[in-house]
């Protein structure tokens, strides 16, 4: 999946831009004032993206002492909660980023609303997975220890 | 407050993902409060990711699972092994002593100890190990990691408390290597009662240069990292980029165990991680902002301040609180939790911020290990094939060793603020 690539990818870059800038500080001397401020905006896309990932392969984390038991409603339930909130969270998110429009950050300049789209993207994307687990529920006890913190 | 905490673990309790009880309250919350736009909730979530110390967070997630991916876990098992193999229940002080040093370069406990549990249960299965000891030994040799520096969660509590991350990665120094040594004590104890294991005679000096040769690499690593931030040379997040391009280098054109196929997976399995816990982190971002226009903190100091009783009250309170919560919550959503509103109580106690961060990572290490929710325990139990009722038959012993450790931990300052004190003072 193309989103699994674009995580993957923006992890590398995030690991790319500190090195060089371990690499300016050590070796370099460049004085290059752009490398921190590249890898907090990047850490801010990579984390949003790589929840959207999380959110496609149901990985958030639970309590599922009690949500076990619910059944097909119960789960349909929860996604709808989940998706009111994300679906909120996207449209703030549009008008921030709006917002933001005219101020650029202080080592790149580019404007802010490059780095606050993050949200408005990502929480649109999960949104689409969560309309997925509602329309299309499925139980995920099974594989609810897959993964690792 | 009270309003807000119990919408969020209703939600919680019906088995809405913890992100999204924390998102979902903090809307609510918003939307209540006239003075205040709804657009502080997007920014929230931004804005609590864009740091620099928290970068550190998925350096050293993926330094683990490349280390993993790599075979560092066989070769420093291989050298523990051949250097204290020949004590009563060699595999398991093998094991312990491997798990250390693997903390030393990973962040993360549960990732080690499923990379720990699927090398060594097989081999102690063989030895004539108990196969509950085996999985619970495996769990809690794993949870040394957030103890040992790096530490993912001594970042994150570094983040939300405003603690220098340098100084709480010195201070796990000390009781992690204790953490080591409770657990080595548990196993030969228990290995002797019950007859595990075989004789093994000393390795050959011979044999014990050859794994340490072979090992050197790797050993290397964790002395670059905690030497390197020990010295300034570098940031915590610094390092964590280092780690990563050394375990890299080592895996690529050294030893020749990380190719395309196994790089992939690393990177597949960290982004699995990060989006887990930093939509935690970011979504708690929304709440503290709730609970910050709340005054929560001075309510939680005041609250203490009114109870009486001292540090030592407030700290049996919070080690419990810590323990109970640990038990039945994810790591991350208790430290985003609670790290914001009991660290500025610490001050009225005169209890050191850097002390009070380890003790919070030692209740959430042993909330790993516990039933009914703890990952490290699940994850091994499942590499093993092993109930949770006989991993608990096996591991009573070590969690009250822990238990142990934390008490010493709480009552002796020392044990926390000797190194950094050494260090950045």
């Amino acid at each position: 999946m193309i989103i699994d690539w674009a995580a993957m990818g923006l992890l590398v870059g995030l690991i790319v831009v500190t090195v060089i800038g371990v690499l300016d500080r050590f070796l370099l001397n460049l004085g290059l004032t752009w490398t921190e401020e590249l890898a907090r905006f990047l850490l801010v896309w990579t984390s949003f993206i790589a929840a959207v990932v999380a959110a496609r392969h149901r990985q958030h984390f639970k309590v599922e002492l009690l949500s076990r038991r619910f059944g097909r409603y119960g789960t349909q339930a929860i996604a709808l909660l989940c998706l009111l909130a994300s679906v909120t969270v996207c449209f703030y998110g549009v008008r921030l980023t709006l917002f933001f429009d005219s101020q650029t950050s202080p080592a790149l300049g580019v404007p802010m609303s490059a780095v606050y789209a993050s949200v408005p993207v990502s929480f649109a994307l999960i949104s689409f997975y969560l309309l997925r687990d509602l329309v299309r529920p499925r139980d995920d006890a099974a594989r609810h220890s897959e993964t690792l913190p | 407050m009270t309003l807000l905490f119990g919408g969020f673990f209703l939600l919680l309790l019906l088995g809405v993902p913890i992100a999204f009880s924390m998102i979902g309250v903090g809307l609510v919350y918003l939307s209540f409060e006239p003075r205040i736009s709804m657009m502080v909730a997007p920014q929230q979530l931004v804005d609590s990711l864009d740091s620099f110390p928290l970068l550190a967070v998925p350096f050293f997630v993926l330094a683990g699972f490349l280390m993993n991916a790599a075979g560092v876990t066989g070769r420093l098992v291989a050298m523990a092994r051949s250097l204290i193999g020949h004590i009563r229940g060699g595999l398991a002080h093998a094991m312990i002593m491997a798990g250390m040093l693997m903390a030393g370069v990973s962040g993360s406990g549960t990732a080690d100890a499923a990379a720990l549990g699927s090398v060594m249960i097989p081999a102690m299965k063989e030895d004539r190990y108990d196969a509950g000891f085996a999985v619970a030994l495996s769990a809690a040799a794993g949870a040394i990691g957030p103890i040992i520096p790096p530490s993912i969660m001594l970042i994150i509590y570094g983040h939300l408390g405003n603690v220098s991350v340098g100084q709480l990665f010195l201070a796990g120094a000390i009781p992690g290597v204790l953490f080591g040594l409770f657990l080595m004590a548990v196993a030969y104890f228990t290995a002797r009662a019950k007859g595990y294991g075989s004789d093994t005679a000393r390795a050959p000096l011979r044999v014990m240069v050859r794994a340490l040769r072979l090992g050197l690499l790797d050993l290397t690593l964790p002395v670059l990292v905690i030497g390197g931030i020990v010295a300034g040379a570098f940031t915590p997040t610094e390092a964590g980029a280092v780690a990563v391009v050394y375990v890299l280098l080592i895996g690529l054109l050294v030893y020749r165990t990380l190719n395309r196929r196994t790089i992939v997976f690393a990177l597949r399995e960290s982004i699995m991680v990060l989006g887990t816990v930093m939509l935690t982190i970011a979504a708690a971002g929304i709440l503290q902002f709730a609970l910050a226009l709340m005054q929560a903190g001075a309510l939680v100091t005041e609250f203490f301040a009114v109870l009486g009783g001292g540090a030592l009250l407030f700290l049996l309170l919070t080690n419990v609180l810590l323990i109970l919560l640990g038990c039945v919550l994810e790591v991350t959503a208790v430290l985003v939790l609670l790290t914001p509103i009991l660290v500025p109580a610490l001050a009225q106690f005169g209890i050191d911020p850097v002390q009070f961060g380890v003790i919070m990572t030692l209740n959430l290490a042993i909330g790993l290990l516990t039933p009914p929710v703890g990952l490290g325990m699940f994850v091994t139990c499942a590499i093993g094939n092993v109930s949770v009722e006989r991993y608990v038959r096996a591991a009573w012993p070590m969690l009250l060793a822990l238990l142990g450790l934390l008490v010493l931990v709480n009552l002796v300052p020392g044990l926390t603020l000797w190194l950094p004190g050494l260090a950045f003072e």
